[in-house]
């Protein structure tokens, strides 16, 4: 039998020995009998919800069974029903029936019959138990799901069933949910998917579809419906389940605004943002480095980032650098230039950091490099200038003592002339002594020349007088040359300058091309009107018909102590150069010119 | 053309007070002094009362600008500095002590002789527009003595003006006096007959 708890029985029959012999034969077989002599006395049972069936004798001292039947339902409802009789009779049966009796058995009691009669019952009981308990955990699910359940007529769209979650959260009671369509709770559905959903018919095919819900208050919040096909009864409805996926969704776009975010992030960054594969592949680098390199992306995805853009030389050791970043030691600030496309170099403080996937292996390299190559060449001539700042000082003071040093040669120079009277091999020599000490002189000037700090007295004035008193004052340069200077002037000249530092600067000009060119020489000094940065300029071309400078003196004709004469300091260009940029001008060899050579001075007119 | 002058030198180098006065002695110069630094100077000018002083800047004790400053204060004579320096500061102080040339060593010998003739004609003319600003002062207090006096006379003698004047000039002919004076010696009188208390009127 049965491990459950044992069955329970109740038999009503008048006749004892009759009420006797039954109850020793259901415990027998394993069921707990109850037995009473009437109607009245069973209505006294405690256990009647327990009651798996009752015996019922067709006639009792209070009324015949088919009196009693209607009574005996309402006391116990789920309690089965055997009618025990004497006599066979066809209305006795015809009652029995209607009032649903399970069996009919007939005196005397075959144990056997009433056997077989009881299991089938509690057959039935088990059966009809096990679907009330799946029906109850169906129902149970169905009501405290965490989503929106609907069971939906899928000819009509009528909600035949709705949880009171769904209830709960379109803001409804239940009961108006169940006079609803569903298409009366969806936002337009001008997608027809609510019809693929009802329409559907492949029962193996879960759909889903995402939808807006409208609540009874006319607010909306996203959902997403999938139905599945169920047979209720011999008609088939749907089954629509529904997720709010307000939280879903706004998590989704938070994470699509984040990334955005970093995306623009690193594609306005003034800085490069690059990412290689644990064998140095490119994986990505943004505008920036594009910019810089004149790399696309697309060109060089995948390639090696190290045959790409470093050069030969340094290969290896940034090679062995991304194994360190790998192993996990971080780069920080390290200088490493890179070659761009073009070939030129740009020096890049690079930072390097593993990259790793969400589970932890290790994937590549993120690196971020900031440009320095002008911070480099600033503090270069910041180093350049503190230089000279200390050779400055240091030249202020030796200047004056080989002033003093000069001039005490130069008296005893004189002097000795006096004394050596008319000996001419002597004057000869005094001459030459003479002649190497002013070139020690000049030698001095112009290096505190050079180092000393420029200090402007600017005048508005014609730059056109400033050029042709420098050229006035080499009368003696030029005495013995055929030499001539021709203005071509589509401005006048006039500019913010000091005179004096400015008669310097073409002086100098000048003073190179005499050295540098065969008589006749000819300068040609042309003047026109620039716009730089929405400023007004000056700029002066100063042209001679000489041999022209080679590559490599185009290139060094500004570097102090750079020079091709056999005298001088090789520092005139270099003070004009400092000149030009202490007016905030420029000045510069012009590479196009084919003939001779030709310097461009650009000067910034001044206020009007 | 060049005029001989008397000239005191200072500089502490020997080479150079050898130099400046042979070449100086040699240009028809007379150098009366050469010494080696500027309380010498200030001594020597004092002394000899040079027509030109020619001074280095950096000597020991008193450096040549403050012996310029102290010698123009005393004596009006045109001083040239030759020296190893051209700072700003030392320039400023030269301009602001009347100091009539400045020479950058090192010079030579055609250097000088210019310097020294642009020096002195500078100071000569320097000296007449001096001379003739303050004649001009003096001029300017005269007249407002005179101008007092002819009021006054105007005032006590009941007179006009073209009247009292003229009387001013009589009084000056006669007693063979000059019209400041004469105005002066009314001014006084008028003083010594005003009432005590009334004095500062």
């Amino acid at each position: 039998m049965h491990d459950d708890l044992p069955l329970r029985i109740l038999v009503i029959e008048d006749d004892p020995d009759t009420r006797a012999n039954l109850a020793d034969i259901l415990e027998l077989d394993g069921f707990v009998a109850d037995a009473v002599g009437s109607f009245s006395e069973s209505l006294n049972h405690d256990d009647r919800d327990q009651l798996l069936a009752i015996i019922l004798d067709r006639k009792l001292p209070d009324g015949n069974a088919e009196e009693l039947l209607p009574k005996i339902r309402r006391a116990f409802p789920d309690a089965a029903i055997i009618i025990v009789t004497g006599y066979a009779d066809l209305d006795g049966a015809i009652t029995a029936l209607r009032h649903h009796v399970a069996d009919y058995i007939l005196k005397p009691i075959n144990p056997e019959a009433l056997r077989n009669s009881i299991q089938r019952i509690a057959e039935l009981r088990r059966t009809a138990d096990a679907l009330r308990q799946s029906e109850n955990k169906y129902r149970c699910l169905f009501e405290n799901a965490n989503d929106l359940l609907f069971i939906v007529d899928p000819e009509s769209g009528k909600i035949l069933d709705a949880n009171i979650r769904a209830a709960t959260q379109l803001g409804y009671h239940r009961d108006q949910l169940m006079s609803l369509q569903i298409h009366d709770i969806c936002k337009d559905d001008n997608d027809g998917n609510l019809d693929l959903l009802l329409q559907g018919k492949d029962i193996s095919h879960a759909w889903v579809v995402e939808k807006e819900f409208v609540r009874a208050d006319g607010k909306t919040f996203p959902v997403e419906i999938s139905s599945t096909w169920l047979h209720d009864g011999g008609r088939q409805v749907v089954q629509c389940f529904a997720r709010d996926i307000t939280e879903r969704k706004r998590a989704a776009e938070a994470i699509v605004q984040e990334r955005d975010f970093a995306d623009s992030l690193i594609e306005t960054a003034q800085a490069i943002v690059l990412v290689l594969d644990c064998d140095g592949r490119i994986v990505r680098f943004n505008r920036f480095l594009e910019e810089l390199s004149g790399y696309r992306l697309e060109e060089v995805r995948n390639k090696n980032w190290f045959e790409t853009f470093i050069a030969p030389p340094d290969r290896d050791r940034l090679k062995e650098m991304l194994r360190d970043t790998l192993r996990g030691l971080p780069a920080r600030g390290f200088i490493q230039p890179i070659v761009t496309k073009s070939g030129s170099s740009r020096d890049i403080a690079w930072w390097d950091k593993m990259l790793k996937n969400p589970q932890g292996e290790v994937t590549g390299v993120l690196s971020v490099g900031h440009d320095v190559t002008e911070l480099r060449r600033v503090q270069e001539r910041l180093l350049q200038s503190e230089r000279l700042s200390a050779i400055g000082q240091m030249m202020a003071g030796l200047a004056h003592e080989s002033r003093n040093a000069l001039q005490r040669s130069q008296a005893c120079l004189e002097l000795l002339q006096r004394r050596v009277g008319d000996n001419p091999k002597a004057l000869e020599l005094i001459a030459r002594i003479q002649d190497a000490q002013d070139h020690l002189h000049q030698l001095y000037e112009e290096v505190r020349g050079y180092a000393a700090p420029i200090r402007l007295d600017r005048q508005h004035g014609s730059l056109r007088e400033i050029w042709r008193r420098a050229w006035d004052h080499l009368s003696a340069v030029r005495r013995g040359r055929e030499a001539s200077l021709i203005e071509h002037l589509t401005t006048e000249p006039i500019s913010f300058v000091d005179r004096y530092r400015l008669e310097q600067v073409f002086r100098n000009l000048f003073e190179n091309s005499l050295a540098a060119c065969s008589d006749p020489v000819e300068i040609d000094v042309s003047a026109e009107e620039l716009v730089v940065d929405g400023r007004p300029f000056i700029s002066i071309g100063v042209h001679d018909n000489g041999p022209g400078l080679s590559a490599e003196q185009m290139e060094r004709i500004f570097e102090p102590f750079f020079t091709t004469k056999t005298k001088g300091t090789g520092l005139g260009m270099a003070i004009v150069q400092r000149i030009v940029e202490a007016h905030e001008g420029r000045i510069c060899v012009d590479h196009a010119c084919s003939s001779g050579t030709r310097i461009v001075i650009q000067l910034p007119r001044g206020q009007a | 053309m060049n005029v001989p002058l008397r000239i005191a030198v200072a500089d502490d180098e020997v080479d150079m007070q050898e130099y400046f006065q042979e070449v100086l002695t040699e240009h028809g110069h007379q150098v009366v002094a050469v010494v080696s630094n500027g309380q010498q100077l200030v001594a020597a000018c004092e002394e000899h009362r040079p027509d030109l002083v020619i001074t280095d800047i950096q000597m020991p004790q008193m450096d040549g600008l403050e012996a310029a400053r102290e010698i123009y204060q005393r004596w009006p004579i045109p001083v040239i500095v030759v020296t190893g320096h051209r700072d700003t500061s030392l320039i400023d102080r030269a301009g602001r002590y009347h100091v009539m040339a400045y020479l950058v060593k090192p010079i030579k010998e055609s250097d000088i002789e210019p310097a020294i003739s642009i020096a002195v004609r500078r100071f000569q003319e320097f000296q007449s527009l001096h001379s003739e600003a303050a004649s001009l002062r003096q001029a300017l207090a005269d007249r407002k003595v005179i101008e007092r006096a002819k009021g006054l006379l105007m005032a006590k003698g009941k007179l006009d003006e073209p009247t009292a004047f003229r009387r001013l000039q009589k009084l000056a002919s006669d007693k063979n006096k000059r019209l400041v004076e004469v105005a002066e010696m009314i001014i006084l009188a008028d003083e010594a007959f005003a009432p005590p208390d009334k004095s500062h009127d």
